[in-house]
């Protein structure tokens, strides 16, 4: 049985607001877009200071080596380098990233771009030379980078680096590999007898499905100036989190919190591969302190593409049963995740699996989830992580169920609709209305009356598919904020998180002031800095509205509270009968405003700080299977209309309609922005997008912008229609989740499954590239003309 | 003939000259950025597969990293510094902010130096005109569609 | 990503005969600088082999007038310098009007930013756009090398379906097809004198490490396009992933002399779907003569254009590809609807 729920903060927990928004709601411009589009917007890449260093990072050639000698002497002698390090210097040094111990410099490489020494000289041109001039002698073994071939019998095994800590922090590995398994074999997600299910089923399909690996993309590289002054280091980073990429510092070099200090007022892009301190800052501030200089450390986009961790390949094995009346009566899946070699794979263990065995109300489940390591590169958060994967797949998976049967696939869904978290157990989600959102993104493209063209060159076609997400804050759900009321009036938000894009600055403020009862005018934001502000979660897993709101939202209040008692002595008058709102305050009962809130804060007097700290969920993002009496996730859907040229294979996404279950939108102008850019992801990962490595040697092909393709505007639809679900979850300000990320998920299955409506062809491997598409039109032998 | 290795170049730059010796080998973007201070053009790529250092010269948008800083002698470039003449903001950066063409902000010059050099080239300007000038810059955000709406409006399409 | 571009020197010659001089000398490691746009590419991702020299002397032939001028002949032939961009052709009037085949090419490379500087002879002298050629890691044969690692690894998108020689990278100019349907002359210095050639002889087949018959130190001067008829339909498409940026997965310009609706002269070309642009002469002698009614019957008459194609596991369905290309190019020209 669980309490009334209440605002996830410690301690006191604000009253609601009791009533209307002035604020929050309202379609207000982000307050960073001046510098940006002023170009004065300062990224890591464009501070400078006297006498910075640049630095240049050698890495491996080959896929899988033993270094068995490094020789610095040449690199070091080219003048104007300062320190060269490598194995030779830097032997049992452990760099964290997401706190995941990682060798620094390992002994066996292994994936192609894997980083062997570094160095930092008084010109890029010097660094680049001595880079060039480092001798390396290196062993090569065998190596692997197909998922199958990596668990048969035979394979080479990938000397995984990691350090494996049980009872560990939440991303680091508590097991070790087996033969390439991750931690030793599958997540498995299980309920009822599978076999009894087949057995009842009408109808039973086998199929597999491939999605690619996914790079983020962001605009910006990594970069970083790393200062080590007077026993201090200052990171200017490009990172997503400016307490985690802190904590992960200290912990690498053995320093004392205090002694670290990260700065990022602007970044550009994240999309959740900037996290915590990654490999080039540990770098970076190495060769700060060992040269007592600034340290300028710019990835090129090759280097980009090479050592960042990105989104796991994947191959699904699915295989369902379905009786004629529409009911899913069996669903038996394993999913091979391509986990690269090394990376923040285990939370996301079973974050493939989750979508099938939550969203569909089937008795009878068996699904494997199996990480895979090959000698590729690490993988990591990637919006959307493994969500997108379990979408394209599964919601893939279902049109061809629904059509097996002869079944609109929407009332297919509907059919087999799970209201609860676990179906059996009936628990419940804090809030769930996939069904509203799978409602309201299939009206919007006229799902009922479609405008199809079946013949000719050109066929259009709509499909639909649906989605599961956190967004409601996880581990460790430490966040706080301040909020500091002066005298003169202003107000000062003060969290320690980076803005990557989303405005969370501007967010936050809104719930800021809409508490204090103040105009957003008035509310100054201090973020960006580890100094000066409190641990908040990185800007990442959409989390900062559900953690840093509730923070904020307490901050305020306490801050307003504090001033009504100190109002309430000089006005005579209680404070519970004081309400502010607008920027003036009133007696409860009264519409006229007693004084301005300025006027306020000078009767007072006194600086006033108000503080808040995020508590943690009472029930789990049921990531492992289990649910408790409350769990907490956010759903989404998402409708496309495509146009298929029959003759190209070319598939073009005319129009998209996108739902996210947000709670509460405290900015909708900046929530449209985050739907345009979950369908930027989507796309890319339906029809552009996918590394290409030689299979060969594992190099990657297309580590470039040109061959790697990113979707442009001309590749976007002519029309995005973006749909916030909200309803009431007391647990979050102002029932406020977060999201965005999520909306990525099921775009790529909605549009394949368009395709499929316009063109009767089920791909099954992603990305839907022309020829792929092609070939299923020959096999058909559909095709018009050509 | 002489080869070199360094050379003089003098450009005007936002309207002003502006002088520098460079290497034969510093491209116009690592002038702007690195020699003149102005950090405004971004970085992205340095192969011209992304546009972020899209720049205005002598009337047409290039690649600021494709371009070697000794072929902008004599030139006159444009970058999103000098969009805002002295205080104001320019009418296109004003609707950027107003559309929130916009979020992470690192492509933002490229489009809008991409638009500037459209605005600059022709008095009418179709949605399809601005759809070409703009396919030459990435955006990984997902602000296409607020950009189209901020560019078809300063060009009266609305 | 600072200072990517290794160390080189620098001339700035201002006549043809200066520049084939320097060439000459420091041969074969001086380049002609025009737009730059691959040339600086391939030296910052230092692509060399043992036939591919890393450039240490870099000629920038932008200041030649003889090389940027665009006019037209007293004889009525087009002249296009080697170092006028493809933005400056695109828009020109004349060609507009008169050439729209090359236009519609010139218009349709990359984006804006790179047709701003990009050249009509660094268009045509493209290397392979080939993943392995541009990847240090392999020493692939267009380099020096002595395998093609294409045709045993990965090959989609942007690979050749006919004529495979050794190398298999589809040809990426799209200015190429529209010369050469063109029947442009190419026009070629060196410190021996000058030159011309049909661009029909310029490109070698997949079999030869070099694109061309250019020798290194050689400077292409201007391409040469004759004078045209006013009977002519022509036009150019392009099949790409993407709509911007991307080299074609096949492209197609077609010149055709038209009597009323009976095609007396035919010139077809596509680039993409071959190491080297080639004419379709079977499509050519087919069309000849015909009366091009529907696009129907355009179709029947090129829907074998590649049945000899010899295809590689990822590049078969380029066949249809380039099919639609070419049907949509042909349909154009004839002043037909495209289905």
């Amino acid at each position: 049985m669980t309490a009334e729920p209440k605002l996830l903060v410690k301690g006191w927990v604000p009253p609601k607001l009791d009533r209307p928004f002035t604020v929050v709601g309202r379609r207000i411009n982000r307050r960073d877009a001046v510098e940006k589009v002023c170009g004065k917007a300062l990224y890591a890449n464009d501070i400078h200071f006297p006498g910075t260093l640049y630095a240049k990072i050698l890495r491996s050639p080959h896929p899988h080596a033993r270094i068995k000698k490094v020789d610095t002497s040449r690199a070091e002698s080219v003048p104007g380098v300062k320190a060269v390090i490598s194995r030779n210097n830097f032997k049992d040094w452990y760099t964290y990233w997401y706190k995941i111990p990682q060798p620094g410099f390992p002994e066996i490489v292994l994936y192609a771009g894997h980083e062997v020494a570094a160095v930092a000289a008084e010109t890029p041109e010097a660094a680049n030379e001595a880079v060039g001039l480092i001798e390396v002698e290196y062993e090569r073994l065998p190596a692997v980078f197909d998922v199958e071939e990596a668990l048969s019998e035979c394979s080479p095994v990938v000397s995984y680096s990691d350090v494996v800590v049980p009872e560990g922090p939440f991303y680091a590995t508590d097991k070790p590999p087996v033969r390439n398994v991750w931690g030793g074999g599958p997540a498995v997600l299980s309920r009822g007898d599978v076999e009894k299910g087949f057995e009842e089923a009408d109808v039973v399909l086998e199929r597999v499905y491939t999605t690619p690996f996914q790079h983020h993309g962001t605009l910006q590289t990594r970069t970083c100036v790393a200062l080590w002054e007077g026993g201090r280091l200052t990171l200017y980073d490009s990172c997503q989190g400016i307490w985690q990429a802190k904590e992960d510092l200290a912990l690498s070099f053995r320093l004392k919190p205090e002694q670290v200090r990260v700065i990022v007022k602007y970044m550009g892009g994240g999309f959740g591969s900037k996290s915590g301190a990654q490999r080039y800052a540990h770098y970076a501030a190495a060769l700060s302190m060992l040269t007592g200089r600034p340290v300028r450390l710019e990835l090129t986009r090759a280097e980009e593409f090479l050592s960042h961790p990105r989104r796991p390949a994947a191959k699904f094995y699915l295989k369902s049963g379905v009786k004629k009346n529409g009911r899913i009566t069996a669903v038996w899946g394993r999913v091979l995740i391509n986990a690269g070699s090394g990376g923040a794979y285990k939370p996301f263990k079973h974050d493939a699996i989750l979508h099938p065995f939550y969203l569909y109300d089937c008795p009878n489940v068996h699904l494997e989830q199996w990480g895979v390591l090959t000698n590729l590169q690490f993988t990591g958060p990637t919006r959307s992580p493994l969500n997108i994967i379990s979408s394209t797949a599964f919601e893939s998976h279902v049109d061809e169920l629904a059509a097996a049967i002869g079944m609109d696939p929407l009332k297919f869904r509907f059919m087999n609709y799970n209201p609860y978290a676990d179906p059996v157990k009936k628990t419940r989600f804090s809030a769930k209305n996939l069904d509203k959102a799978m409602q309201a993104v299939c009206e919007e493209i006229g799902w009922d009356s479609p405008q199809r063209q079946h013949n000719g060159r050109y066929r259009t076609g709509r499909g639909m598919a649906v989605y599961m997400f956190h967004g409601v804050g996880f581990h460790p759900y430490e966040a706080n904020a301040e909020v500091v009321v002066k005298p003169d009036g202003r107000a000062e938000l003060r969290m320690g998180i980076v803005d990557i894009g989303t405005g969370s600055a501007t967010t936050m403020a809104m719930v800021a002031a809409e508490e204090l009862g103040v105009n957003l005018e008035d509310v100054d934001v201090m973020y960006g800095d580890t100094d000066g502000t409190m641990y908040a979660p990185g800007s990442h897993a959409s989390r900062v509205i559900p953690e840093v709101g509730p923070a904020v939202l307490k901050a305020a209040a306490e801050a307003r509270e504090q001033l009504f008692a100190a109002l309430a002595d000089k006005l005579k008058v209680a404070p519970s009968e004081l309400r502010s709102e607008r920027g003036f305050i009133y007696l409860k009962e009264d519409g006229r405003p007693l004084l301005s809130f300025r006027e306020a804060c000078r009767i007072a007097n006194v600086e006033i700080v108000g503080r808040g700290s995020r508590a943690p969920n009472p029930g789990p993002y049921p990531r492992g299977g289990e649910t408790s009496a409350v769990n907490f996730a956010t759903f989404g859907a998402t409708a496309a209309v495509v146009e298929v040229d029959t003759w190209t294979g070319k598939v073009r996404v005319v129009r998209c309609a996108t739902a996210h279950e947000f709670g509460r939108v405290l900015n909708p102008k900046l929530v449209e922005s985050q739907h345009y850019g979950g369908v930027l992801f989507g796309i890319g990962y339906a029809l552009y997008e996918g590394a290409v490595h030689d299979k060969k040697t594992g190099i990657m092909l297309n580590a470039d912008l040109l061959n790697y393709k990113i979707p442009t505007t001309l590749e976007m639809p002519e029309e995005i229609v973006c749909i916030n679900i909200e309803a009431e979850d007391p647990y979050f300000a102002y029932s406020a989740k977060g999201g965005a990320e999520g909306i990525n998920s099921a775009v790529p299955a909605a549009i394949r499954n368009a395709v499929y409506d316009a063109v009767g062809v089920w791909v099954n491997d992603f990305p839907i590239i022309p020829e792929r598409l092609l070939r299923e039109l020959e096999k058909m032998g559909s095709r018009d003309a050509v | 003939m002489v080869l070199k290795t360094s050379v003089e170049v003098e450009l005007k730059v936002n309207g002003s000259l502006r002088k520098a010796k460079v290497n034969v080998y510093t491209t116009l973007a690592e002038l702007l950025r690195e020699k003149f201070g102005l950090t405004g053009t971004k970085l992205g790529c340095n192969r011209g597969e992304c546009g972020a250092c899209t720049v205005v010269m002598d009337g047409k948008p290039v690649y600021s990293c494709m371009v070697l800083a000794v072929d902008a002698d004599g030139s006159e470039v444009l970058t999103v510094e000098g969009l805002s003449a002295g205080e104001g903001l320019h009418p296109l950066q004003k609707l950027f902010i107003e559309h929130d063409a916009l979020q992470c902000g690192y492509c933002t010059p490229g489009f809008l130096m991409s638009l500037t050099a459209l605005f600059q080239s022709r008095e009418k300007i179709t949605l399809e005109d601005i759809k070409h000038s703009v396919a030459g810059v990435v955006c990984r955000c997902g602000a296409h569609p607020n950009i189209l709406r901020a560019a078809a409006e300063y060009a009266g399409l609305r | 990503m600072l200072c990517e571009l290794p160390s080189f020197a620098y001339a700035e010659p201002s006549t043809v005969e200066e520049a084939v001089k320097i060439l000459d000398i420091h041969k074969p490691y001086a380049k002609a600088l025009a737009g730059g746009t691959e040339l600086l590419n391939l030296m910052k991702d230092r692509v060399s082999g043992s036939s591919q020299p890393l450039p240490k002397v870099l000629v920038n032939v932008k200041k030649i007038r003889e090389l940027k001028e665009v006019y037209v002949s007293g004889d009525g032939w087009l002249v296009l310098g080697a170092a006028a961009t493809l933005e400056e052709v695109a828009a020109n009037s004349f060609v507009k009007a008169v050439y729209h085949v090359l236009s519609e090419a010139c218009s349709s490379v990359a984006t804006q930013q790179i047709r701003s500087v990009a050249t009509v002879g660094g268009n045509l002298c493209q290397r392979p756009w080939c993943w392995y050629f541009r990847h240090p890691y392999f020493d692939c044969f267009k380099k020096g090398g002595k395998l093609c690692y294409a045709v045993a690894g990965e090959h989609q998108h942007h690979f050749s379906v006919m004529n495979l020689g050794v190398c298999i990278a589809g040809h990426p100019s799209d200015l190429a097809p529209a010369l050469l349907a063109l029947d442009a002359n190419i026009q070629i210095a060196s410190v021996k004198g000058r030159r011309k050639i049909p661009v029909s002889e310029f490109y070698l087949d997949g079999r030869s490490q070099q694109d061309t018959v250019l020798d290194t130190a050689d400077l292409i001067v201007n391409v040469q396009v004759p004078p045209t008829t006013q009977r002519r339909g022509m036009a150019f498409a392009k099949a790409r992933l993407r709509d911007t940026w991307d080299f074609a997965m096949a492209n197609a310009a077609a010149v055709l002399e038209l009597d009323g609706r009976t095609c007396v002269g035919a010139r077809v070309a596509m680039g993409g779907l071959s190491p080297y642009p080639f004419r379709l002469r079977k499509v050519e002698a087919a069309l000849e003569g015909e009366n091009l009614e529907s696009s129907l019957s355009l179709y029947r008459l090129i829907k074998q254009a590649f049945s000899d194609a010899k295809t590689l596991p990822m590049t078969r369905e380029k066949k249809n590809i380039g099919t639609a290309v070419l049907l949509e190019t042909l349909c154009r020209a004839a002043g037909l609807p495209v289905f």
